[in-house]
């Protein structure tokens, strides 16, 4: 099975870092990065993901903008899971729900265990 | 928080925390786990550097100089913080962290502005405090 290609789109550098280690790392994944939506659907119109890693709340081009332009476009199906730091609060995560995504990731998080957490919400095999 | 659902089955999922927390090679989290570190370095003085951002904000809020799209970037930066200090080891700065950027939506008044301010303060020491126990251990 080839290695799964995982797009992190997050504004924060340290995050985007920490996450490209922990998933290729751990994970043994290939990671790319874009640090705002924009950017986000540049690569996926380079080349189709295996899941976009999608910050909810970034500058100029949010996650659901994003996401938006990203279901609006021809590549539907890539599956998206939100991270957010908004997750603890309930009505949020009811938001988030709706918005048609695999599955939200509250921030902070373990960057040791997600590529797990990833794994299970997608059904991945570890 | 937790799992809502195991599989990509159209549903939203919060993905909780695998049952032994670690379940890959161990080696490779070990390997992991030292880089984190190096990352959490930087993002600790990132961090420092937003919660003097958020002083600076609050000094002009108690002044009664800040306008509403300033209070949005201010609000903006103390949520990235709180996104970014407890991934990093500071979970008591991501708590403290939300409240200020719950106040920086809603601070009236001297008093508002001044725990405001007390929050930020406390932003900061808890910032240059070591990492709590988490993610990190």
């Amino acid at each position: 099975m080839s290695r799964k290609d995982v797009l992190v789109v997050d504004d924060d550098a340290s995050i985007r870092e920490v996450i490209q280690m922990t998933l290729e790392v751990v994970g043994g994944w290939t990671v790319r990065l874009a640090a705002n939506g924009m950017e986000a659907v540049e690569k996926v119109r380079e080349r189709r993901p295996d899941a976009i890693l999608l910050d909810l709340m970034m500058p100029g081009m949010d996650g659901p903008s994003t996401l938006a332009r990203l279901r609006g476009g021809s590549d539907q199906n890539v599956p998206v899971i939100l991270l957010s730091a908004k997750i603890q609060q309930r009505r949020d995560d009811q938001q988030l729900t709706g918005l048609g995504v695999a599955g939200v990731i509250g921030k902070p998080f373990d960057p040791i265990t997600l590529p797990d957490r990833i794994s299970g919400i997608l059904g991945w095999a570890p | 928080m937790g799992a809502v659902s195991d599989k990509n089955d159209g549903r939203a999922d919060t993905g909780g925390e695998p049952p032994d927390g670690r379940s890959r090679q161990p080696e490779a989290s070990e390997a992991a786990l030292s880089r984190v570190a190096d990352i959490a370095d930087r993002a600790r003085e990132r961090n420092l550097d937003r919660a003097g951002e958020l002083a600076a904000w609050a000094t002009i809020g108690r002044e009664g100089r800040i306008s509403a799209e300033q209070r949005g970037e201010a609000a903006e930066v103390a949520h990235q913080l709180a996104g970014s200090a407890g991934t990093f080891g500071y979970q008591a700065a991501t708590d403290v962290a939300r409240e200020v950027e719950r106040l920086f939506g809603e601070a009236d008044g001297a008093e508002a502005w001044s725990r405001l301010t007390d929050c930020v303060h406390d932003l900061v020491r808890r910032l240059r405090e070591p990492p709590e126990l988490s993610a990190l251990d």
